[in-house]
């Protein structure tokens, strides 16, 4: 079982037996009111810092069915890809959140994931990165689906009915919270894709977007916005949307991408970005082996 | 280093990509090398040896004699003879190997296998010359090497002979060429002389020697004739003036009177040209004192007159009834004496002529000697070079009589090319070990290049190398669903196979050894 696995089914429990919470795994006192409802339905709204309750919908995040769907790790390498995660998110969170909100770039509490081609394993490290920083005590995350034209994020979560980026940006009537949506995962919002529109990099590009962004991050200061977005060499949208974001985690696939592509998707990314790296679907080297037996180990004197 | 060994692992890793790229480049190079070297034929080697003795008998005696020819150049100029087109067109032609060709493009290849596969070596101690060659079918190779070695032997006493007779051609026509000369040179010697004839000075001694004796000639000619002159003078005035008739006490002249006169004046003669100590003089004076004691003895008796005609000279006929004898050996004498003078008179003319001649010539004599001289010694240059080529000529002779006769140069086979009856080639164990290295080293080199054409990540250590940006970290690669088999894993795989094609490769390797002629046969290559 993985450690979300165990924190949720201790919530149940917690909330079963409406005992104070006495888990392995303490959770600390919040600086903001963490929303009441551990409900799994949905349903229920949440106090938001600035009253205006938070997402309204809710869906459910099946972790298991996640497995199954291969989109995130499996059970034995769970330990490994957790730990890797956390290496990569500190390093990519810590400047985030010393930053004010006014900098220039909406409000600098975005994190772009992108890569060269199709095919690199965004969406994975996207996902597994949210659920990651999702277990942060100091901070939220909210998962942007901003690949319109693919939207795979929004086929993992089921949430292709569901309005989402594009209807928010041309609608300027929406109100964020009618259409981001909370999971069942503490932590974690996701924002849908929305339905598909030839002029998805207008969209990104406009203002609109720098707003939203903006009132998120008034709403909730603490809300890390993560946008899966698609390859930079493939369409224009990842350089539509880098117009508003600084901070750019690059994903290389491992024993795939050449190095001339990275080099003309950095290229087309532009000037002023802190742009970071991570290598995906590393083969197991003498780092790795050793780094992932430690944890398996541990782990097996825990169970 | 230990960083380098990383470096290398990664590098590693990123051929392993293509590994099954390897695998079936390695796999198809060895297929078809092990068949070729399989279908190949076998190589027979006919191969001869040649005995040069150079340590001839002859050697020591010749030298200086005649000409030498150093063995040593001969041979190279024989290992270039030998592989020459004319001796090679001979080669093919008499061993049959131009069937082989059906145009001459053909041929010409053919030319040039031959050359290139028709080994030559010479140990230059021993004095041995081997001559090799391979081909699939043993008889020809054989054919082939034992044409070489008749062209050889053949052709290494034609180089002599031929350079013999070229040297003795050469004489010859320096000769005939001086012999021209000569006869040009006599020719001229002779003509000159001809033309000059008068003037040569071997002839009559020197020019003024010539000179002096003609003047005293014409003088000794001059007084003669003066002296002749006289006498004819006296002689007509006896005629003329005188009686016809000698009579009186002068009467007509006796008998001794006459022989008298007759002497004296044949005495007179004879002085002219003779000395007193002359004999004819000296018997004329004892006859003239004879008579004259005759004469003053008194035997002088006249004879009584005589009427005889006699045709004078203007034709008219008179009594010669003044005819005595004395006026007829008056008459006579006259006459003879006028010859004489005329005799005297041409001799005079023609050595003043002769005189005039030599004078006028007084320049060009020196000249003429001079000439004559230089003629003469064009002549002895000529007959000395003339002589001196003969000799050469004598002494090539010799020298090519020697060679020929003594055969300074031994050639004696000491292996003659057999048939070959095992073949000697090709090694195929060692072929298809090649074959093995080339097909791994194929492998590699397919894994390797398109390693360097689709250049790739392989660890965080060359991403950060390669890219100037943060590198936070990397993410396995896991694997989902249930562990793989060990026959889907790809590296014991890769070992397996190479190791088949190992075990195919020994396979091949004791085919090759064993079953070789029985599986040509079958596929119908080749002689067994």
């Amino acid at each position: 079982m993985s450690i979300v696995e165990k924190a949720i089914s201790k919530r149940r429990a917690q909330a079963a037996a409406g005992a104070p919470s006495q888990s392995a795994v303490r959770m600390p006192q919040p600086e903001i009111p963490v929303p009441e409802s551990e409900s799994l339905t949905a349903g229920a709204a949440s106090q938001m810092p600035d009253g205006t309750g938070g997402p309204k919908a809710q869906i459910e995040v099946d972790i298991a069915r996640l497995r199954s769907i291969e989109a995130i790790a499996p059970e034995y390498a769970d330990a490994r890809i957790t730990d890797e995660f956390r290496r990569i998110k500190w390093p990519l969170l810590r400047p985030l959140l010393a930053l004010e909100p006014s900098d220039g770039f909406g409000s600098g509490r975005e994190i772009m994931v992108t890569s060269s081609v199709p095919e690199e394993g965004k969406t994975f490290v996207t996902l597994n990165l949210a659920l990651s920083i999702a277990h942060e005590k100091d901070c939220t995350v909210l998962l942007v689906d901003a690949d319109v034209a693919k939207p795979k994020l929004t086929r993992t979560f089921e949430a292709q009915d569901r309005r989402g980026l594009t209807d928010l940006l041309v609608d300027k009537s929406l109100d964020l919270y009618d259409v981001i949506l909370k999971t069942s995962i503490e932590g974690l919002w996701f924002l849908p894709a929305g339905y598909s529109n030839p002029l998805a990099p207008e969209l990104l590009a406009s203002h609109r977007l720098k707003d939203i962004m903006q009132q998120i991050a008034a709403r909730d200061p603490r809300r890390v916005i993560l946008f899966d977005s698609p390859p930079l060499l493939a369409t224009n949208e990842a350089q539509a949307l880098g117009q508003h974001i600084r901070n750019v985690l690059m994903v290389i696939r491992a024993e795939s991408t050449a190095p001339a592509l990275v080099a003309e998707a950095l290229a087309a990314l532009g000037e002023g970005k802190q742009v970071s790296c991570i290598l995906n679907r590393a083969p197991r080297n003498l780092s790795n082996s050793y780094y992932g037996s430690y944890y398996n180990y541990g782990q097996n004197n825990k169970t | 280093m230990g960083k380098q060994i990383v470096e290398l692992l990664d590098q590693l890793r990123g051929l392993w990509r293509f590994h099954w790229h390897a695998v079936a480049t390695a796999w198809i190079i060895a297929i078809m090398g092990f068949s070729i070297v399989y279908l190949m034929p076998d190589s027979y080697q006919a191969k001869a040896k040649v005995y040069v003795d150079t340590e001839s008998v002859l050697r020591p005696l010749l030298q200086g004699i005649a000409v030498q020819r150093d063995v040593t150049t001969q041979m190279n100029m024989m290992s270039s003879m030998l592989l020459s087109r004319p001796t090679l067109e001979r080669v093919i032609h008499e061993t049959g190997l131009d069937v082989r060709a059906q145009n001459i493009r053909d041929q010409e290849k053919l030319i040039e296998d031959l050359k290139t596969k028709i080994d030559l070596e010479s140990s230059g101690h021993s004095n041995t010359f081997t001559i090799t060659y391979k081909d699939k079918d043993p008889e020809l190779a054989r054919n082939v090497v034992q044409t070489l070695l008749d062209v050889f032997m053949e052709d290494t006493v034609g180089i002599k002979r031929t350079d013999a007779g070229m040297a003795s051609k050469f004489l010859q026509e320096q000769i005939k060429e001086y012999e021209k000369r000569l006869v040009e040179a006599e020719d001229r010697l002779a003509e000159f002389k001809k033309r000059n004839v008068g003037l040569m000075p071997g002839q009559s001694g020197d020019y003024y020697t010539r000179l002096q004796n003609l003047i005293t000639s014409v003088e000794n000619l001059r007084s003669r004739y003066n002296v002749l002159d006289g006498r004819r003078a006296e002689i007509r005035k006896q005629l003329s003036g005188e009686a016809p008739t000698f009579g009186g006490e002068k009467g007509m002249p006796s008998p001794i009177d006459e022989q008298l006169v007759q002497s004296r004046a044949r005495l007179d003669q004879l002085l002219v040209q003779y000395t007193d100590k002359h004999p004819e003089v000296v018997a004329l004076r004892e006859q003239i004192a004879r008579l004259e004691k005759d004469k003053a003895e008194g035997r002088n008796k006249p004879s009584g007159p005589v009427v005889m005609t006699t045709t004078t000279s203007d034709g008219r006929t008179v009594p010669m009834v003044n005819v005595n004898p004395v006026y007829q050996n008056l008459r006579l004498t006259l006459s003879q004496t006028d010859a004489e003078m005329a005799e005297v008179r041409t001799q005079m003319n023609d050595q003043e002529r002769q005189i005039a001649e030599l004078r006028s010539k007084v320049n060009t004599i020196p000249d003429v000697e001079a000439q004559l001289a230089q003629l003469n010694r064009d002549y002895e240059v000529n007959k000395t070079q003339h002589a001196a080529r003969l000799q050469r000529l004598e002494s090539a002779r010799i020298s090519g009589e020697a060679d020929e006769s003594a055969d300074q140069t031994k050639f004696k086979v000491v292996e003659p090319p057999v048939k070959p009856k095992l073949p000697v080639g090709p090694k195929r164990p060692l072929m298809l070990a090649a074959v093995l290295a080339v097909a791994l080293g194929g492998a590699c080199g397919v894994a390797f290049l398109l390693d360097q054409l689709r250049p790739c990540f392989t660890s965080t250590e060359a991403l950060k190398k390669a890219i100037n940006l943060p590198v936070l970290g990397s993410v396995s690669d896991v694997r989902y669903g249930a562990p793989l088999r060990w026959w889907r894993k790809s590296a014991p795989m890769v070992m397996w196979s190479m190791g088949l094609l190992v075990c195919v490769f020994v396979a091949s390797v004791i085919a090759v050894q064993r079953l070789s002629p029985a599986v040509r046969a079958l596929l119908g290559l080749g002689v067994a």
